[in-house]
């Protein structure tokens, strides 16, 4: 990693000629005002230690100054493009369910951490690694029929994972959450209702690393049929220490059930550049993208008499990170609202205003240009 | 000369402190303590201790950004003025501080004092630094190379030849020798004297010049681009030397003063990126992330968006506009001009 003492220059000559009132005695300074033991780690704490921790599925901890130094450059690309902490949707559209991201402070403190050299600063490096939180309480935990096997020449793969719920009636769920068997190596998924991984199903609920359950948005449920199984699309990639090594993975389901009697989520399936036109007032409740990686996608809103609206863009997609996106709070269109995917395929969750909850209703789909 | 070698040696080794068993006295000099590693300079500490590296003792420092000409670095002074050797202007660095005793060299110390052996006042005297001048020394672009070691800088003299000159992490020069180069197909040419690769370009009458320069460093293969630009040359609007410093200034205390400084660094900005005048580009893109953060101070969550695209974009422009990548450079002007733009929107609401 080079030092930038250019940025110093301009951080000294700030700091004794501007600043130093504000930031305390020139004397005091550092080259960065920040260092990583103060300030920085408890940035990666806080954002990234899901991942990058010991053992984790990132290829290095952050929370340990000797392991992230080599890294510091690369972390700040990262955040500046954007890519890290990974969370597709532009943060000027939308107001999204469990957005990742750190805020402008926060980029400016990890930044200039790097660009005025990286201090370590004093004090031990406390809490070294999170313990792992414990399991939440689930209704029923299913798992993989079999191991999958990353043999030692294989570093990533996706493959479909069945898991033979088969309950004796139908179920509604409230909550869905991928249990990896070896965090090292699972990096997501995407869950259908159905055993082979249909992708021309809605999915049901995502995973990704440092998330928890997918709670079904606003009170709705999926219903799972009596006899059926659910599936997974994992991504399973080895981080460089398992490199010309095998690895395995069993993974779990847990599923939580709902109370009571929810409403039924219903979806429509929008291919790029198609729309749909609710002829009732609905509710979009979740929005899953898809398209190819690199590629901006945007999902555009117009409701009746009204522009145009973006209701979800990403500015480069990345199928690693494919996600269901729930709106919070949930996104209302009037009767007569054209949804259209200008940039991209999108899936979309949603309930139509007044509809009665059922107990137990069929899963609706729409065609894309259909008129649900 | 020997006695110099030996004392920078021993600086460098960080064998060289003294302790003056006296409190430190404030130098007369704007200056800026780091504790460094000797081994490892890049990570400056802000307190004593021991290198997260090697475990070494970290070594007090003392750096200060005198005014240094550039093809003569001893000469120094405190702000703006012209060189006494050459005349040249002179330009702002970043340079380790420390006092010596004048009897007896091997006394050093990083703040003033009375020498120990003799009784005198300590003399000041300055250090170069990797890093610590970013400068060009033939009036042209300077850029650093990916590796963190290696500078160039890309020089258009007036008989349309361009002159690419190499430097090491302090700006030394380096021979041209060990380096390849070429613009398109065409190859650089040593020059005679071996200080740089030369290459005639036809287009230097052009009011606009633009050269994208591929670079193999020594005991490399891989190239690396870097995108020189010379623009509004007839005009006279050449690009200055890197005036490395920000003028200063008080920072405005209310929302509508930060607004219109945030604006005007904004202007800056195009205008730095727009006569490829990268490696000054951090001056205007900092100030103006520094005046949005204050900004977001007193206007909240309603600008906590747009602030954030600046911040991103000014250090984008900052990273890039170092390492000469044209590409890169205007993208993150795009986000700037973005972040701007919706700073401006909800500024107004």
């Amino acid at each position: 990693m080079r030092a930038e003492w250019p940025r110093l220059r301009r951080t000294l000559a700030a700091a004794l000629v501007c600043l130093a009132p504000a930031v305390g005695s020139a004397h005091e300074l550092g080259a960065s005002r920040y260092d990583f033991v103060r300030h920085v780690r408890p940035l990666f704490e806080g954002h990234c230690s899901s991942c990058h921790r010991a053992g984790g599925i990132a290829p290095m901890s952050l929370l340990r100054y000797e392991e992230a130094l080599p890294w510091a450059n690369a972390v700040k690309l990262m955040v500046l493009e954007r890519r890290m902490p990974p969370f597709l949707p532009a943060e000027d559209v939308g107001s999204w369910r469990g957005a990742r991201g750190l805020t402008a402070r926060e980029v400016d403190v990890l930044v200039e951490w790097v660009s005025g050299g990286a201090p370590r600063g004093d004090g031990p490096e406390d809490g070294l690694e999170p313990a792992n939180p414990p399991e939440p309480p689930a209704d029923l935990v299913v798992s993989a029929l079999r191991d999958s096997v990353l043999p030692p020449e294989e570093a990533e793969r996706s493959e479909c994972v069945a898991f033979p719920v088969r309950l004796p009636a139908d179920r509604p769920l409230a909550a869905i959450e991928l249990r990896p068997g070896n965090e090292s190596i699972v990096r997501g998924a995407v869950i259908y209702i159905g055993d082979t991984c249909r992708e021309g199903d809605p999915p049901v609920a995502t995973w990704l690393p440092g998330e928890g359950a997918f709670e079904m948005p606003e009170g709705t449920a999926e219903v799972l049929r009596r006899g059926a199984s659910l599936s997974a699309r994992i991504h399973y990639r080895k981080p460089w220490r398992l490199d010309g090594k095998p690895a395995r993975d069993r993974s779990r389901i847990a599923l939580r059930f709902a109370e009571g009697r929810p409403r039924p989520l219903a979806h429509v399936s929008l291919a790029a550049g198609s729309g749909t036109t609710f002829e009732r007032a609905v509710r979009v409740l979740a929005v899953f993208p898809s398209g190819p990686r690199g590629a901006p996608l945007s999902l555009e809103a117009v409701r009746p008499g009204r522009q145009t609206e973006r209701v979800l863009a990403i500015e480069r997609f990345d199928p690693d990170w494919r996600a269901k996106y729930v709106p919070a709070p949930a996104l209302a269109l009037p009767a007569g609202t054209r949804l259209t995917a200008a940039r991209g395929a999108f899936w979309i969750d949603y309930v139509t205003e007044g509809a009665a909850p059922v107990k137990a209703s069929p899963r609706r789909r729409a065609s894309p240009a259909g008129s649900p | 000369m020997k006695a110099t070698v030996l004392l920078l040696a021993a600086l460098w080794l960080g064998e060289g402190e003294v302790v003056l068993g006296q409190e430190p006295q404030e130098p007369p000099v704007e200056s800026l303590v780091v504790w460094l590693c000797p081994e490892h300079r890049q990570h400056p500490e802000a307190a004593p201790g021991s290198c997260a590296i090697c475990g070494r003792p970290l070594v007090r420092r003392r750096l200060a950004t005198p005014w240094s000409c550039p093809m003569h670095p001893l000469a120094t002074r405190g702000g703006p003025g012209t060189c006494p050797s050459c005349g040249m202007a002179l330009v702002s660095t970043t340079r380790e501080l420390e006092w010596f005793c004048a009897s007896h060299p091997d006394v050093v110390g990083s703040d003033p004092g009375v020498c120990p052996r003799d009784g005198r006042a300590l003399s000041p005297r300055n250090l170069a630094m990797p890093h610590g001048d970013h400068n060009p020394r033939h009036g042209g672009l300077l850029f650093m190379a990916p590796d963190g070691f290696h500078h160039l800088e890309g020089a258009l003299g007036p008989d349309g030849r361009f002159r690419l000159y190499f430097y090491d992490d302090f700006t030394r020069p380096l021979p041209a020798g060990g380096f390849r180069a070429r613009v398109d197909e065409r190859e650089l040419q040593p020059s005679e004297d071996g200080a740089s690769l030369t290459l005639a370009t036809a287009e230097a009458r052009a009011d606009t010049l633009e050269l994208a320069v591929h670079v193999r460093f020594p005991g490399s293969e891989r190239e690396e681009q870097f995108d020189f630009i010379w623009s509004g040359r007839e005009s006279g609007d050449l690009p200055t030397p890197a005036a490395s410093v920000p003028e200063p200034s008080l920072a405005p205390t209310d929302a509508e003063g930060l607004m219109e400084a945030i604006r005007a660094r904004s202007r800056r900005v195009d205008e730095l990126v727009r006569r490829g005048a990268w490696p000054d580009l951090f001056i205007p893109a900092l100030e103006a992330k520094d005046f949005a953060l204050a900004l977001l101070e007193h206007e909240g969550e309603s600008v906590a968006v747009p602030v954030k695209t600046l911040v991103r974009a000014a250090w984008l422009l900052d990273h890039y506009g170092d390492l000469g990548k044209k590409a890169e450079v205007e993208a993150a002007q795009r986000l700037f001009a973005r972040g701007m733009a919706d700073l401006e929107r909800a500024h107004a609401r």
